[in-house]
């Protein structure tokens, strides 16, 4: 008998697995010690020990009888993320969680959830720079949407083969804001322009009907200007409605925490079946990672430039804060959070949370948006 | 520079147009609900 006969599992072992189970490691020690996105890195990084592990049984096997012995994260994949559904139940538990009310009280806020998608495209043509292929590009650019389920969508419709470092880069990066948005804001500003303190009525009255009209309208709107984006804007919207409509807050409280909790586990698990090490351990994943960070530089200063710009044609009593503008990213609140906190270092008397916080939820709309746009660009010029 | 970089050129221009035109759309429409429906009317 032989040693691979009696140890498989080390005999089958490639170094590319063992860099895998050290990312996975990695992964499972910025979650618990970091911080750093716990709910989806956190099963990330253990189901990328647990499918690196040679003949696991958690994917599918031939066993020496030549018999197909099915995964069951390979079933999680085929029922869940290959036909979208795991992302698109997250959606209606992050509608149930926002609030759209601060937008109301400054709409024009929301502009800033279409300038801050700048790094999407950017880091688009540079990926088609680099040499992928423009499936390929638009899905690592939209790393840059700083929103795991849109992520997840593109990648698994343009490039299911590059889903795990896609995946990986969009939840590591989101945790990573408050060290990449600042430098980038403080680069683009002066001491100024950061404490600019903004005209915001934070205690404006929404009524319920608007709260309960307004995703509606959205879903109604965004399926007939691009109907490629109404699985994404209406399980959002529809999220939302539960929330807002106050006849079903059992079903609302059951989005926002079980559900979300459910499938947040079983997403971040089944991510983990495509971060093998033959797949994985490759040039492409660091360039995808790299491209990444771009994405979300080009984001920060899309945002910042915008509100500058902004700046030109209005009123003394209108101007904004454009750090404000970097909160136009879909990482809620924690871009809001950030802009504040730098708000607050530059005048301790300078609240700008309820403007951020209106910014970022404009941001997660618009990134859902952008998601829908290249879902339905891409494949015309493809 | 492959052709794939100047159709994803192309793509940026007509997406990032895309989004401002959708947000420009629901801010106008924001702003007309909130208008049509202020909090008053809801309580009575």
């Amino acid at each position: 008998m032989e040693f691979s006969d009696l140890m498989p599992a080390i005999a089958g072992m490639t170094w590319q697995n063992l860099v895998m189970i050290g990312v996975g490691f990695t992964l499972v020690y910025l979650a618990i010690k970091k911080g750093f996105e716990p709910t989806l890195l956190l099963p990330m990084g253990f189901g990328a020990v647990l499918v690196n592990i040679p003949l696991t049984a958690a994917l599918t096997q031939i066993d020496p009888e030549g018999n197909v012995v099915v995964g069951a994260l390979d079933v999680f994949f085929n029922a869940g993320i290959a036909t979208e559904v795991f992302p698109l139940l997250i959606f209606i538990a992050i509608g149930a969680m926002i609030d759209f009310s601060p937008l109301f009280r400054r709409p024009s806020l929301l502009l800033f959830g279409a300038a801050a998608q700048f790094g999407i495209f950017m880091t688009m043509v540079l990926a088609a720079a680099c040499g992928f292929s423009l499936k390929e590009a638009a899905s690592i650019g939209i790393i840059g949407a700083a929103d795991g389920p849109t992520s997840i969508i593109v990648a698994t419709q343009f490039a299911k083969d590059l889903l795990g470092p896609i995946s990986v880069a969009a939840y590591s990066y989101m945790a990573l804001v408050p060290i990449i948005q600042p430098p980038v804001i403080k680069l683009l500003t002066n001491k100024k322009e950061r404490m600019i303190r903004m005209n915001f009525d934070a205690n404006k009255k929404v009524s319920r009907t608007t709260l309960i009209i307004f995703p509606m309208a959205v879903t109604a709107l965004a399926g007939i200007i691009a109907p490629s984006s109404l699985a994404l804007i209406g399980f959002l919207m529809f999220g939302n409605l539960i929330r807002e409509c106050g006849v079903l807050n059992s079903l609302s409280k059951t989005a926002q925490n079980e559900l979300a909790n459910l499938v947040t586990i079983l997403l971040g698990i089944t991510i983990a079946s495509t971060m093998t090490g033959e797949r994985f351990v490759r040039l492409d994943t660091l360039m995808i990672l790299g491209l990444g960070i771009f994405a979300f530089v080009f984001d920060t200063a899309g945002g910042v430039l915008f509100a500058k710009l902004m700046n030109k044609f209005s009123s003394e009593k209108n101007k904004i804060n454009p750090m404000i503008g970097a909160c136009g990213i879909s990482a809620f609140p924690m871009s809001a959070r950030v802009i504040h906190g730098m708000g607050l270092k530059e005048d301790p008397n300078n609240f700008l949370l309820m403007p951020a916080i209106s910014a970022n939820v404009g941001g997660q709309i618009g990134s859902v948006i952008v998601g829908g746009i290249l879902l339905m660009l891409v494949p015309l010029f493809a | 520079m492959s052709i794939d970089f100047y159709k994803s050129l192309e793509i940026s221009g007509i997406g990032l147009a895309g989004v401002f035109i959708f947000m420009t759309i629901f801010y106008f429409v924001s702003t007309l609900i909130d208008k049509m429906f202020p909090p008053e009317e809801d309580e009575e």
